[in-house]
């Protein structure tokens, strides 16, 4: 036992050496990171978009408290993609770093685990990575999710082709046993029974599933018109290439939340033709930003210039996840948790990634819905209309 | 016709998977070490086979070789050096042991070559008969792995070597008396397990979206595939791959894609109970 | 039952430990009562399973099976509105049901066979649990109704429980270690056939030793259930703390009574060290660690003899010109 004192004080120790002595003060944010295991992809993602959040902060001058400037910094722990570790290390954030606000680790599941530390001790949290409902059902008064819900983006998408692909009328949904994509595909089957689509196919799929070859035969058979697929990238690159490769033809072929990330079409080549996605963001979607960046072009420059590549609605949910607590804390001229959280749930915040606006439930209720679909090669905004870059392009391209 | 490619579906699937435990089986079987570093071979197989084809250029023909010639030497290097001193120890120990060198071997492939997914994208299109699809890539997968089988099954019943590790397996002390240097027998084994695990990545890595978290599930489907098959045995590791395959295929048409991957393991336990030695039989030696 | 000193020292150096770690409760902060906490958990997986691998001699790999099992049983009372120490018997009774269960198809099996089995629970159990969504959510996970009370309350609440849940695990493994059950579990490992012909019923013992070991880490998944309030079923039935489990207690020491104890935390302490210094590298650091330990420890630290190593060396040191 007191070896274990000795190990976290001199851990503490040693990462109080690593903070030069500043004759400023800081303001430190906690973010339990998934670097390691299943989640690590994203994880990095998300270390990305805080990262870029904190220089350009800092690059200003700091977070100004009610007139003093104080630098932004991060406390990260690596959470190993393991909910129990993740909710140890809030613990930790809160007890032994004492950090006044927090950044919700990746995923619904985590998010949720941990919001229930932040809510025990009043710590606010933002939540980048959460946009399924059932994440914000237990009436939590600190955990604010930048995401609005999925239901908006399936209605979104179920509009628009309705509009433009009125031939399409039998749909196949095919997604994974996990909370966000289950969750997303059961609305999408509401969004399309809704507005009179026929579901001829409606299944879950499990984790770690190595061929779908069978499914999509099935699938096959029935001619749908459209296809719905949802699951982790690696799911949909194998779904993808298993379509090509049983020989599966159909007029839409909409895939979350893969497309939206560069390495799905680095994956699949020419098969990602056509495929059509959704997002809660995209660079071309022509918000102004006054506080930080100044427009989602501006800031996707400023993400590509730092690490070479264009930023997916990921990385961007991470970065205002932090911006619109630097935002609310300025406007609060206090770090005092009471003064903040009550600032986070008023206040409309206009930032690159759109209007956030956290409704009761915590949940940013700013519907912002983008579909999308891969043209030649890259990522093509079709609706809404005001951010309309091209237009549907019908048909998924043959199998070789 | 359905049925047909259905089935179709199922035996190359359970092509692949024979390919991809007949390693694990050999060496299960010939030194009783249940080896967890298996999946991760089995990964780094498929890596080194991106790296080759993607950032060297090379053609697959000459990748496929190399790649399994370098993890053949890896196995030997590592059984010799590091798994031969606990040998005759427990199962628990040597579990333990495959298992910490695989927490090793799988934090360097997340730092070489991180977590993004990365596909070997050929398009070779589909041949197509009565109805029944089949992807080239797929034939080309199975013809490499079965070749390599064939192989392994030649060399265990024909050659010196072979026949050595037969003999191992079957009476450790025997063949010791018989003049057979056990550690050397060990090593090879443990080398040509490393082999065949990369000649399953070579398949993967054409398959598949490769990531470092194949490893677990491979392992999984590798554990599943011995019990079904029995150890040790190569006509046995093909046809646990193969039922395995089915076993799934059907599976998902019967009761849905959410109960794929639990119907193989269910299985597994189904004959654990029933039939200790495996499906078939304790009699296939090679 | 043997109650001779030696069991007598055992209970007052345990007794002890116990006392001072419910103690100290009152000068921690709640990171540390989590840390400890999740320390005392680990500590009763250990214990349990000390009883069928480390005295029986069967490799079990289902450990997590039974936590999660536990867990959801937990949380499942809990949502059906049981108070807190009702729903812990829930979850220790549903351990106990799936021992039996389990135990009776595959405690006939040895070694690998053995082994494969429970890591195949594992996998099922997890499965189900994802499917079943009518009872346990399935993919979207259950939320468990929070125990109310401020941070500092709480920690300690649940501290002070998986203490107690340790305790008891602690009592346990005394206590099988000096009886005839105990000594049973040993005539089984060293030789099963023998043990029956020296009048040891087998199968009873098997099961007994099956559904204790279950019972203990299902309540351990029951009051971690409760206190992390939100569990999905990757999370209640994670596989790589079913092999961590068997390591801790051979770092400490198989089949000895204070073994899972010291393995648990060094393995816990080490874990926090390797992830807080080498953050990129944990997870192949504990694995050279491992290996290190398996080549240089491989009984553990109590089952090591210290005095034969010491011998060995010094030996050794003679030996040498």
């Amino acid at each position: 036992m007191t070896r274990l004192k000795i190990v976290l004080a001199a851990a503490s120790l040693a990462m109080m050496g690593t903070v030069p002595a500043l004759a400023q003060e800081t303001l430190r944010f906690g973010a339990p990171l998934a670097l390691t295991g299943p989640l690590a992809d994203a994880g990095a993602k998300a270390k990305q978009g805080y990262d870029i959040c904190v220089s350009a902060v800092n690059a200003k001058g700091g977070v100004d408290v009610g007139g003093k400037k104080r630098k932004l910094e991060l406390v990260e722990y690596d959470y190993q993609s393991e909910t129990n570790r993740a909710v140890q290390i809030v613990q930790r954030l809160i007890n032994v770093d004492k950090v006044p606000f927090l950044l919700a680790p990746y995923g619904s599941g985590d998010t949720k685990a941990t919001a229930v530390v932040a809510e025990r001790y009043g710590v606010p949290m933002v939540a980048a990575s959460a946009a399924t409902k059932s994440v914000f059902d237990q009436n939590f008064q600190n955990l604010f999710g930048i995401l609005f819900p999925n239901s908006m983006i399936t209605e979104g998408e179920v509009a628009y082709y309705k509009k433009n692909a009125p031939d399409v009328k039998r749909v196949a949904v095919l997604a994974l046993n996990s909370l966000f994509p289950k969750a997303i595909a059961g609305d999408l089957v509401e969004s399309a029974k809704s507005h009179g689509y026929e579901v001829v196919f409606n299944t879950i799929y499990s984790p770690d599933t190595t061929d779908f070859s069978n499914v999509l035969t099935q699938i096959k058979a029935l001619k749908p018109d459209w296809i719905y697929a949802t699951g982790y990238t690696q799911d949909l690159i194998l779904i993808r290439r298993q379509m090509a490769d049983v020989g599966v033809d159909v007029k839409i072929l909409t895939m979350t939340a893969g497309p939206a990330y560069p390495e799905f079409a680095d994956n699949v080549k020419a098969l990602a033709e056509n495929v059509t996605t959704n997002s809660w963001w995209h660079q071309n979607a022509g918000y102004k930003d006054d506080f930080l960046f100044g427009s989602s072009l501006k800031y996707n420059e400023a993400f590509r210039e730092r690490f070479k590549r264009d930023a997916t609605y990921l990385e961007a949910a991470a970065t205002v996840s932090c911006e619109t607590l630097v935002m609310a804390i300025e406007a609060a001229k206090s770090i005092s948790a009471d003064a903040v959280r009550q600032v986070l749930h008023e206040k409309k915040f206009e930032t690159f990634y759109g209007p956030v606006q956290f409704g009761k439930a915590g949940q940013n209720d700013v519907n912002a819905a983008l579909v999308m679909q891969i043209q030649k090669g890259k990522l093509v905004v079709l609706a809404p209309e005001n951010l309309k870059q091209g237009t549907l392009a019908i048909g998924v391209p043959p199998a070789p | 016709m359905a049925l047909g490619q259905y089935l179709v579906n199922g035996l190359l699937q359970g092509g692949l998977y024979a390919c991809l435990a007949v390693g694990f089986s050999l060496v299960w079987g010939v030194l009783n070490v249940v080896n967890m570093l298996h999946g991760s071979l089995v990964v780094l197989g498929a890596y080194f086979t991106l790296y080759g084809v993607q950032q060297m250029g090379l053609p697959l023909y000459l990748v496929v070789p190399a790649v399994c010639v370098a993890l053949f030497l890896f196995g030997y290097a590592i059984q010799r050096s590091l798994l031969n001193r606990v040998m005759a120890q427990p199962i628990l120990i040597t579990l333990t042991l495959t298992f910490g060198l695989d927490l090793i071997v799988n934090n360097l492939i997340l730092h070489v070559f991180s977590a993004t997914p990365r596909s070997l994208v050929t398009d070779f299109g589909a041949l197509e008969f009565l109805g029944i699809r089949i992807p080239v890539v797929r034939i080309g997968g199975m013809l490499v792995a079965g070749l390599l089988t064939l192989l392994l099954y030649w060399l265990l019943r024909h050659s010196r070597i072979g026949r050595a590790i037969i003999a191992v397996r079957m009476d450790r002390h025997a063949a010791a008396l018989m003049g057979i240097r056990i550690p050397q027998i060990y090593a090879l084994t443990f080398g040509i397990g490393a082999f065949m695990a990369a000649a399953a990545g070579c398949a993967v890595a054409l398959i598949y979206p490769v990531t470092p978290m194949m490893s677990g599930v491979f392992l999984g489907k590798a554990f599943v595939i011995c019990v079904l098959g029995g150890l040790g045995s190569v006509p046995g590791a093909i046809v646990g791959g193969v039922v395995l395959g089915l076993v799934e295929g059907i599976g998902t048409l019967v009761l849905g894609p959410q109960w794929a991957t639990s119907m193989g393991f269910l299985l597994m336990m189904g004959v654990i109970v029933l039939f200790p030695a495996g499906l078939a039989g304790r009699k296939g030696y090679e | 039952m043997t109650f001779d000193r030696l069991v007598f020292l055992r209970l007052l150096v345990g007794l002890a430990l116990f006392a001072a770690a419910a103690l100290s409760c009152a000068y921690l902060d709640n990171y540390q009562l989590q840390v400890f906490t999740t320390l005392a958990m680990f500590c009763v997986l250990c214990w349990g399973w000390n009883i069928v691998g480390g005295y029986m001699g069967y490799p079990s790999l289902a450990t997590i099976a039974f936590f999660g099992v536990g867990a959801y049983a937990d949380g499942i009372a809990q949502v059906q509105g049981l108070p807190i120490g009702a729903a812990w018997l829930c979850a220790a009774a549903a351990g106990a049901i799936l021992a039996v269960l389990l135990g009776t198809a595959l405690l006939r099996l040895k070694g690998h066979y053995f082994a494969i089995g429970t890591i195949a629970t594992v996998e099922v159990c997890r499965e189900i649990s994802n499917n079943w969504s009518e009872l346990t959510g399935g993919a979207i996970g259950l939320n468990i109704p929070i125990q109310a009370g401020d941070p500092d309350f709480v920690g300690r609440f649940f501290f002070l429980a998986m203490l107690g849940l340790a305790l008891i695990a602690f009592l346990a493994t005394v206590l099988v270690d000096c009886s005839r059950f105990g000594f049973g579990l040993r005539c089984i490992r060293e030789n099963e056939r023998a043990a029956s012909m020296v009048g040891v019923d087998v199968f009873k013992y098997k099961v007994g030793a099956f559904v204790l070991s279950g019972a203990l880490s299902a309540a351990a998944g029951g009051i971690y259930a409760s206190m992390v309030a939100f569990i999905e079923p990757k999370d209640a039935f994670n596989l790589i703390m079913t092999i961590e489990i068997p390591v801790m207690v051979m770092l400490g020491g198989m089949g000895t009574v204070f073994g899972p104890l010291v393995g648990g935390v060094f393995y816990v302490v080490l874990k926090e060290f390797v992830w807080a210094y080498f953050i990129n590298w944990h997870s192949g650091i504990l694995g050279v660690i491992i290996v290190a330990v398996i080549y240089f420890l491989p009984q553990g630290a109590f089952g090591t003899s210290w005095s034969a190593l010491f011998a060995k060396a010094r030996s050794r040191a003679r030996a040498t010109p």
